[in-house]
């Protein structure tokens, strides 16, 4: 049998987890989500004791540096199929060779925490620039985006404190979760439990949007189109999302 | 003029200065004010031609006193003139940053009535911004050559950037080409700039242009002027310019596609100045004066120089390591922190995301040389680092130059 270990999706929950395994002694041969239907015909699910959290996420901030913690946590948000896994071993030789871990490619684990991380740390970085909001009419800010890592968080951070005074909404489009900034707080909000009637374009935004596209259209030097490298830095799948592409796809 | 119209003649006319970046200054925002700086910058989108939008790159106004032979606002040009409100300015950067179109803005000017008059009302409008909008977000100001002193200060205290451009190579070429403008003129923004920059004045630095291919300068020349600007002036960035024939002038060659090729051999020339420690004179020398336009100047100098080749990467130093063709600072700083805890190996490297296409050819781990070392050849490498130089394969304008 596969010994399986479940967890709530949370990071804190994942990181708790993999703390009693490690205590515990525990190898495990999958680490997983509750309830998505992945589980195989050998697979043994677990779930374990709860009550520790606290102590243990005291735990890993005491023994683990903040870089470490930065890294696994941006890994954790590629959702990637094997992060648990990953991350349960990335974290163990973690506890043994603390920041020197980044040398250590050869270790599976350490590459692919590397790897995914960067891979997180770079669309959150494209879309800081590419996400576009548009005014609704209640006086506030739209803006959609499909990203491939679960970046949703680290861009509302990123907009709290660009955009302290406004309140603002971005949605994302692949998770389906709306995040809501009301110049207080952030607050997180499912598609289904949201009732959409203020979603309502402001008037003057086309306004707007054809003042950008037309300087968007006039800063293009024609003498040296390079569409290749256009779409190299500003790949095909945000264009969607953004005003002075959509009509281009 | 509608808003609209200003805006696509103004923004048509300051396209061709080719700074962009929004980096290199932390300006917070404040309470009740509206955005932030980020010191890596960010680029907000990218045109046709494969540029970055970071900023809202606009002319106060293209009407200009001067004559500069190749600028499209040159007086003697029968175009369109505009001029914008400072509200105006002000206006339009606020509503394209709050929607995150943009980081900031890249406010230049012509000189209209005089140097000082122009100044005003950049100063003008960025104070606005600033105090009545209270944007804390990027923005990078051109100086304008001529105005007073006390202008200039007043400018930087309220901006990111500033820049005043060299626009050619060598003082006979500006004396021929701009001659309304003053390399003393120019030098000396450069030196009230560096003289007075901190934390409230342009704390992102400076930066400036030069042409390239509309006056006669080899490509020794041009660098030289680079590093000379780098080593005096504390130069953020020097900007390269491929000429663009927009006006019709005796005084201006006749070329019908603008050297992109060149333009980029300098940019990867420029970059081994700033951060592999390369001397210009390492690179070209008088009877070698200007870039092989088929290889990258690193992997050129490479090829000079065989006999310093392969490097061990075990055992290499870090500016030993910078001189292998496809490794950069960051490759360097990994493999000389990896190497204390085990030997690497090639597998090493790739796992590393190190690019091998190019080091490949120039390295040794543990003594081992990727193939045979029959492959260790000037000839041999060459023909294969042409065929994979990006410059070229990349770009559909650079191919058509050896088709005409």
């Amino acid at each position: 049998m596969n010994s399986i270990y479940l967890y709530d999706g949370d990071f804190s929950s994942l990181v708790s987890l993999i703390v009693e395994l490690i205590n515990k002694d525990i190898v495990p041969d999958g680490i997983r989500v509750i309830n998505n239907d992945q589980k195989g015909l050998f697979d043994c699910e677990f779930k374990l004791d709860t009550r520790n959290k606290n102590k243990n996420i005291q735990f890993i901030k005491s023994k683990l540096s903040k870089r470490i913690i930065g890294s696994i946590y941006y890994a954790f948000l590629s959702e990637d199929e094997n992060i648990g896994n990953t991350i349960y071993w990335f974290i163990k030789y973690a506890l043994i060779h603390k920041d020197k871990i980044y040398y250590m490619r050869r270790l599976d684990c350490v590459n692919r925490v590397i790897k995914l991380s960067s891979y997180v740390s770079r669309e959150t970085h494209k879309l800081k620039g590419f996400l576009r909001f548009k005014q609704m009419k209640n006086d506030f800010l739209y803006a959609v985006i499909a990203p491939t890592n679960n970046v949703l968080g680290l861009l509302g951070n990123h907009f709290k404190k660009r955009l302290s005074g406004e309140n603002f909404v971005i949605y994302d489009q692949m998770r389906r979760i709306y995040l809501i900034y009301n110049q207080i707080n952030i607050i997180y909000v499912r598609d289904d439990d949201l009732v959409k009637k203020d979603i309502i374009i402001s008037r003057d935004e086309e306004f707007v949007e054809d003042l950008w596209k037309s300087f968007f259209k006039s800063v293009s030097i024609d003498e040296r189109e390079n569409l290749k490298c256009q779409m190299k830095f500003m790949p095909k799948k945000y264009w969607a999302n953004m005003i002075e592409m959509e009509d281009k796809l | 003029m509608t808003i609209k119209e200003k805006l696509i003649i103004l923004s048509d006319s300051a396209k061709y200065d080719a700074s962009c970046s929004s980096s290199g200054s932390n300006r917070s925002n404040t309470k009740g004010g509206i955005g932030n700086a980020a010191s890596c910058g960010i680029c907000h989108s990218f045109t046709s031609d494969g540029r970055c939008v970071s900023l809202l790159k606009i002319l106060m106004t293209n009407c200009c006193i001067f004559d500069c032979k190749y600028c499209i606002n040159r007086r003697s040009n029968n175009i369109t003139r505009a001029i914008f409100t400072p509200e105006e300015v002000c206006s339009i950067t606020i509503n394209f940053y709050r929607r995150n179109y943009i980081e900031g803005l890249f406010l230049s000017s012509g000189i209209i009535k005089n140097p000082d008059y122009t100044m005003e009302l950049l100063i003008k409008t960025i104070y606005l911004l600033r105090n009545k909008y209270k944007f804390n977000g990027y923005i990078h100001a051109k100086a304008i050559p001529g105005a007073s002193n006390f202008l200039l200060k007043k400018l930087g205290s309220l901006v990111d950037r500033l820049s005043a451009n060299i626009e050619l190579p060598s003082n006979n070429s500006l004396k021929l080409l701009a001659p309304d403008k003053n390399t003393n003129k120019i030098n000396n923004i450069m030196r009230t700039i560096k003289n007075n920059r901190s934390r409230s004045f342009t704390p992102a630095g400076q930066s400036t242009q030069m042409i390239i291919g509309g006056s006669p300068e080899t490509d020794l020349d041009i660098l030289g002027k680079s590093e000379f600007l780098y080593n005096n002036y504390d130069l953020k960035r020097v900007f390269y310019s491929a000429y663009i024939p927009i006006n019709k002038d005796k005084l201006l060659p006749t070329i019908n596609v603008p050297p992109l090729v060149r333009e980029n051999r300098l940019y990867q020339a420029d970059w081994l100045l700033r951060f592999y420690g390369y001397k210009v004179d390492n690179l070209l020398d008088k009877n070698n004066p200007n870039f092989n336009i088929l290889l990258d100047p690193k992997a050129d100098w490479a090829l000079r120089h065989m006999n310093e080749y392969p490097k061990e990467i075990n055992k290499a130093s870090y500016y030993d390591l910078l001189k292998i063709p496809g490794i950069g600072p960051k490759s360097a700083k990994k493999i000389i922190s990896s190497r204390k805890y085990y030997n690497l190996e090639l597998n090493d490297l790739k796992k590393m995301g190190i690019s091998l296409k190019r080091a490949k050819y120039f390295i040794t781990c543990n003594g081992k040389y990727f193939t045979s070392m029959n492959i260790f050849n000037k000839s041999i490498i060459q023909s294969n680092l042409v065929l994979e130089d990006k410059t070229f394969t990349s770009s559909g304008v650079q191919l058509s130059l050896f088709n005409e």
